[in-house]
């Protein structure tokens, strides 16, 4: 009689600890910790949160009296822009201030203005005593595309009075139906005149529509960090690159496949660049644009491929390169001079094997062209978990201070990082 | 002092065993399972907490925790069930094209995984939604 209740009770606890193994998943959420990482990054620098509540923070920008602006994905208090200003100089923000209602991800400071973007139009104010006068907030494009998929509109601006505004297509592989197994491509692909692609307008043009600028690049799936490189005098822009070759083709590819496939392709633009989206995709080990399954690709054939633009370099697929900076400064060691910074928000297509990005990385550049491998710069963001939903930050926007430190945004945590160089190298 | 242990030990397993709603058919979670991981673990992820602002996860969802027939509908339907009022930046493709089995053990495996609902859901189940739609 003893031998069975010892029997029951420890069936209890076996049916106990079942049940509490099934929730554990349920649970890592509330384990998350929102205390801001440490970061990892290269001997002689050294890193400081300027703040760490700032929500979404998507690009930022710092203006040449330190001031430093964020964008922010969700609005904050009723705000869409944050103005951060350190009063003590102790490296944190200690006086913010807010405006802007709407929230988006593009920001840019460019001859006595601020630019900012929400999903849908472009903004910029006058810089008056080194601080954008809300009241001076003008419209200068309105009405572009947002069908919430790839809606963010990221910005850069020339030296000849020009904004370049990316709009991401709203689809994986523009099929008639949205990623559906199945559904074929769409030849053409009638995205293509209104998204998927770079635009080009006037900066001081008050709303100026699509028919007011120019499709500079097209063939682009969606580019969320993009910069003008003023030493090669050109446009540069990182793209997330297509999801799902396996789920929806699991004849043609594998799950290895779909996973590492197709690399996040970096761009040197030229107005007319198609850079083959949706009919191609880049194949980092073939080293070559081969068609896509929706277009009667097999994983091989370069099918009408052939003329598309190739990257100048390809990244891990997936790992969503959020934001690009070329570094002009000079308290970096001369090997980071006129180089990419890329912010990797980190993937989730890659599931279910180990996910990528979550860091930002160094790419050295040569006559604007990639000179070598890219290397980790700053890593750590994620914390124990490296996945979109377990991650404590997420890199997501870069700039350049006056003095030439690097910022480092994040949407996930909401915090900011000041990089300084402090070693002897030069 | 016997009887007492032994009722009580008596008590708990059937209280675990309820919680635990082991009625539901592990061939069908299983079933469900390979469903899942080949047709939604690429968005919602295998935790089923799915992509911040992207893909809405799965835990704590009223729509997996809610009625059945709903969760039937929208995996039908795909992010069209959502229209305007879609919360998410990512769209959801229709998987009308699974079996009516294959949705049936689908559903099963993630209310039980992800909200513990202890139901299983049918083909019959999913075979009336879909006529409903036609």
């Amino acid at each position: 009689m003893k031998n069975l209740s010892f029997l029951l009770v420890s069936f209890s606890i076996i049916f106990l600890n079942s049940c509490k193994s099934k929730e554990a998943s349920k649970d890592e959420k509330e384990e998350v910790k929102t205390t801001t990482a440490a970061i990892t990054l290269p001997e002689g620098f050294s890193s400081l949160v300027v703040a760490d509540s700032l929500g979404t923070a998507r690009h930022i920008v710092v203006n040449s009296n330190g001031d430093i602006y964020v964008k922010l994905g969700d609005q904050k208090d009723g705000h869409g822009i944050l103005r951060l200003r350190d009063t003590n100089n102790d490296g944190k923000a200690d006086d913010i201030s807010g405006f802007g209602n709407y929230a988006g991800t593009g920001i840019a400071i460019k001859n006595g203005y601020l630019y900012a973007s929400s999903d849908d139009n472009v903004y910029r104010y006058k810089m008056d005593n080194s601080e954008a006068s809300a009241n001076t907030e003008e419209m200068i494009v309105e009405g572009l595309m947002n069908k919430r998929e790839h809606a963010s509109k990221s910005i850069t601006l020339d030296n000849n009075g020009f904004i370049y505004v990316n709009i991401g297509a709203p689809s994986n592989a523009c099929q008639e139906k949205n990623r559906e197994k199945g559904s074929p491509g769409m030849n053409p692909c009638p995205i293509l005149d209104s998204a998927g692609g770079i635009w080009q307008f006037k900066v001081d043009k008050a709303k100026q529509h699509y028919s007011d600028g120019v499709r500079y690049v097209t063939g682009i799936r969606n580019i969320v960090g993009l910069d003008w490189n003023n030493s090669a005098n050109d446009l540069y822009a990182v793209q997330h690159g297509r999801d799902d070759l396996d789920r929806m083709y699991p004849d043609l590819y594998t799950e290895d496949q779909r996973v590492n496939l197709p690399g996040e392709e970096m761009f040197r633009m030229k107005k007319g660049s198609d850079c083959g989206w949706p009919y191609c995709y880049y194949d980092p080990f073939q080293k070559k644009k081969v068609q896509g399954p929706e277009y009667g690709g097999d994983g091989k054939k370069t099918t009408g491929c052939e003329n598309k633009q190739l990257p100048v370099y390809a990244f891990p697929a997936h790992s969503a390169p959020n934001a690009l900076l070329f570094y002009t400064g000079t308290q970096f060691p001369e090997k980071y001079r006129n180089g990419a910074f890329i912010a990797f928000h980190g993937s989730w297509n890659r599931a279910p094997q180990e996910q990528q990005g979550f860091n930002v990385v160094f790419l050295p550049f040569k006559d604007g062209m990639p000179s070598g491998d890219y290397e980790i710069f700053a890593d750590g963001f994620a914390g124990k978990t490296k996945t979109p939903d377990g991650a404590e930050h997420r890199p997501c926007g870069l700039a350049q201070g006056p003095d030439g430190s690097l910022y480092i945004s994040d949407d996930k945590g909401g915090s900011l990082w000041k990089v300084t160089y402090k070693g002897t190298g030069k | 002092m016997r009887k007492a242990g032994l009722i009580s030990a008596v008590i708990m397993v059937i209280v675990f065993i309820t919680q635990c709603k082991s009625s539901v058919s592990a061939a069908k979670m299983e079933e469900g399972k390979k469903v899942y991981t080949t047709n939604c673990s690429g968005c919602h992820m295998e935790n089923g907490m799915g992509v911040p602002r992207m893909n809405p996860a799965l835990v704590k969802s009223p729509y997996v925790m809610g009625h059945p027939n709903g969760l039937i509908e929208l995996v039908l339907r795909g992010s069209d069930f959502f229209g305007a009022k879609r919360s998410y930046n990512n769209q959801m493709a229709s998987f009308h094209a699974l079996t009516d089995e294959q949705i049936a053990s689908l559903l099963t495996y993630v209310r039980n995984n992800y909200a513990k609902t202890g139901d299983e859901i049918s083909a019959e189940d999913v075979k009336n939604i879909r006529a409903k739609l036609k």
